[in-house]
């Protein structure tokens, strides 16, 4: 019961600080500047915050391991995406470059922190 | 529906806040963003829970939002506004690295909430600088090539 709470309070956090990012990125300007914000760490600060609070700083730690490899294969997919977008459009273009994030962060993962 | 076709230089447009653009938002638009923020933070857990926390841990920095985003933006803005804010994003992920990096030496060091307030610092610092550095090194740089490469008559 404990944990299902624990659950619906990262998914709570965790969207609101996703929706709040996205309106003052809708306001920064230029928008490479905004874009900067759709990179924010907003999962990973709902989840961190609530998962250390929950069961100690030891018990959070491993996932930054994780996160480190993550956001190396989300620069490549953002790297990926300016052409990937230019080709095939926004949906079709972000969507077929989750697979680079895939990719990279699988080998990272094999690689490193199994 | 306005669509831009020029490119969004941030060599030539400081940096700035636009508080008018907030009615352009609208509700749908929220939703969608909190849907998908607290479903990367149930995938995470879901992750963590079945294969350990480093595994979970890799989705804590998955861009699961961006194409949903990416998409209203191409079609509020056009197609090369959606190019530049992933470009943006690059440096942003570049952050989430420096984030990650320093909860790791300071959550057990300094505890849960000043860890991740330096934390956080440390994405502002690493992603902002790096966008400081794109936006004035990087374009004098591409400016001083032009120059060079067509000379005044």
């Amino acid at each position: 019961m404990k944990d299902l709470a624990l659950l619906g309070l990262r998914m709570l956090l965790g969207g609101l600080v996703v929706a709040g990012l996205a309106v003052f990125g809708e306001t920064v300007k230029p928008k490479q500047f905004a874009g900067v914000f759709a990179a924010a760490p907003a999962v990973a600060l709902a989840s961190l915050l609530v998962g250390a609070l929950a069961k100690g700083p030891e018990a959070a730690r491993p996932a930054t391991l994780g996160m480190m490899a993550g956001s190396v294969a989300f620069v490549a997919f953002a790297l990926v995406a300016v052409p990937a977008i230019g080709r095939l459009g926004a949906l079709a273009g972000s969507v077929a470059t989750i697979g680079v994030w895939v990719v990279v962060a699988s080998a990272l993962y094999r690689l490193f922190l199994r | 529906m306005s669509r831009q076709d020029h490119y969004p230089d941030p060599g030539r447009e400081k940096i700035g806040v636009e508080p008018g653009r907030l009615r352009q938002v609208k509700p749908f638009e929220l939703a969608l963003r909190f849907a998908f923020g607290a479903g990367v933070a149930l995938l995470a857990a879901l992750v963590s829970l079945a294969f350990g926390p480093k595994l979970g841990g890799l989705f804590l920095a998955f861009p699961a939002i961006a194409p949903a985003t990416l998409t209203l933006i191409e079609k509020k803005e056009g197609r090369r506004f959606s190019q530049a804010d992933v470009e943006g994003a690059a440096l942003g992920a570049a952050g989430l690295f420096a984030f990650a990096l320093v909860a790791y030496q300071a959550l057990v060091a300094l505890g849960p909430i000043p860890a991740l307030l330096v934390a956080v610092a440390a994405w502002t610092l690493v992603s902002v600088g790096s966008y400081a550095l794109y936006q004035g090194v990087w374009r004098r740089t591409l400016d001083w090539a032009r120059r060079r490469a067509t000379p005044a008559a």
